[in-house]
């Protein structure tokens, strides 16, 4: 048993020490990595713009969901991915290393925000008549729709979004962003 | 040194609670499933509010549907879900209703042998009878696929399957959820959500050497979330301190988007498009209230 507690005991040792370190926080110098997190931000603050619009906190307005759509659009697609050169990593950035063996997905993530920001640009002044939630089917009876992660389920078409309601291409777009970043980005 | 003295206290306890159950004290006992026929709907809705995708299906590499998740790293060791499809060698297609009531509320395989509480069983166990039939209705509707997910691989002396009946015998409670006729209905439908099938606790609420939630620091968050991530408190004092309403919460966990603009990945981001994304906008906001107000 003595041989058992020391082995358990190196082990909780050892994981504490794991827990202590980290890196120290330097300047960005490489400039894609540089410039990609600044269109990030660029990103994120349209997307503080449009949450208090899409959750109800603050009246509608479509022309400012419209500007910030333009934002996120003028960033999506080739615009962000030409910004991540194979292997372009760094102990500032958070992307994964995944991002270049699945580089076809993370592709198609940038193009699909494109489409959904498009979609969102256009469907500004419509009518809000859908809240933009999941819903229903069975596990297996629509196996589609259950393996589905949210959001599949909007139009992929900037078209056809821009005839539904705003909130449809807002919450599709929105899980875009989060699908990418649980595949493609370090959360620590 | 106190950290590794209260684990070797620890190990000795749970040894010699290991000894005594197997000598003296009873098991919990799972729970027998009584029900009407189950609603696959109705089950799809729950399965999904239970996160039972996001362990047990490989997404990230295209894996079929419920066959075997990707590898969870924990602190004791890496487990794969695994396949929880109808096929009967390498699914639960062998399974009763019966045999799942007992997974589901008593950590328990068929075979007898107890589950690892990576499989969030003492939250499941809040589950009733009903929801719990439903859940295994949908689960019959998803295609069978063949091929095992791979072993666990635990490290010494967690590999040790014994100690978890002492765990269960520690941890466990398998009795279903029961109201707060003090609170709202919506305040009790959050609790049932949050304290049942969303397992929040289960990554937000530290776990002590033994693997039992520090229950002193609920939701607290803590340094050892799947993968080494760090987890965010979500007490609802952390949660206004960071700025968050009842909204914020809802919010996020319909859409992943937080107050600051940002999108939410790693962990919770599965957890939101494999299942928030999923519930109606009450049970988020019941949800939200039960954490700000708990």
């Amino acid at each position: 048993m003595i041989k058992l507690f020391s082995i358990g005991g190196l082990a909780a040792i050892l994981v504490t020490a794991g827990l202590a370190f980290t890196d120290p926080p330097r300047a960005e110098s490489d400039p894609d990595i540089k410039e990609r997190m600044a269109l990030m931000k660029d990103m994120g603050q349209a997307m503080r713009t449009l949450a208090p619009i899409f959750k109800g906190t603050v009246a509608y307005d479509a022309e400012a969901v419209r500007s910030a759509a333009e934002t996120i659009r003028a960033r999506s697609g080739k615009e962000m991915t030409r910004l991540f050169p194979e292997g372009s990593l760094s102990a500032q950035s958070e992307a994964l290393p995944a991002i270049w063996t699945d580089w076809e997905r993370f592709a198609m993530l940038a193009d699909e925000l494109g489409f959904y920001a498009t979609g969102l640009s256009a469907a500004a002044g419509n009518p809000r008549t859908d809240s933009g939630s999941q819903g229903g089917g069975t596990l297996g009876g629509q196996a589609a729709t259950l393996g589905e992660q949210a959001g599949e389920a909007a139009p992929k078409d900037p078209e056809a979004l821009g005839k539904l309601s705003p909130d449809v291409a807002f919450s599709a777009m929105a899980q875009t962003c989060g699908t990418c970043h649980t595949s493609f980005r370090k959360d620590d | 040194m106190g950290k590794i003295f209260s684990f070797l206290f620890g190990l000795a306890v749970l040894a010699g609670t290991a000894a005594l159950v197997y000598l003296v004290i009873e098991e919990p006992e799972p729970r027998l499933i009584t029900a009407e026929a189950g609603d696959a709907e109705r089950g799809t809705y729950l399965a999904r509010m239970s996160g039972c995708i996001a362990c047990h299906t490989n997404s990230q590499a295209g894996g079929a549907l419920l066959a075997g998740g990707p590898a969870i790293e924990t602190p004791f060791g890496t487990f794969y879900g695994p396949n929880i499809t109808p096929h009967e060698e390498a699914g639960i297609g062998y399974w009763t209703l019966e045999d799942f009531g007992k997974a589901m509320t008593g950590g328990r395989a068929p075979e007898g042998y107890a589950y690892y509480p990576v499989f969030p069983y003492p939250h499941y166990a809040k589950l009733s009878d009903q929801d719990i039939a439903d859940i295994w209705a949908a689960l019959q509707t998803v295609p069978p696929v063949a091929g095992r997910a791979q072993p666990n691989r635990l490290e010494f002396p967690y590999d040790q399957r014994m100690l978890l009946v002492a765990w269960q015998t520690l941890f466990l409670d398998t009795s279903p959820f029961q109201p707060d006729p003090d609170r709202s209905a919506t305040w009790n439908r959050g609790a049932f959500i949050v304290e049942g099938p969303g397992h929040c606790a289960a990554c937000h609420t530290p776990r002590n050497l033994l693997g039992g939630p520090e229950s002193d620091q609920a939701y607290a968050g803590g340094k050892t979330g799947p993968g080494g991530e760090s987890v965010p408190p979500i007490t609802g004092e952390a949660l206004r301190e960071a700025g968050w309403s009842l909204q914020d919460v809802a919010f996020a966990l319909k859409t992943g988007v937080t107050p600051s603009g940002d999108a939410l990945g790693g962990s919770m981001g599965e957890v939101i498009q494999g299942g928030t994304a999923w519930l109606t906008d009450e049970d988020r906001l019941a949800i939200a209230t039960y954490l700000m107000e708990r």
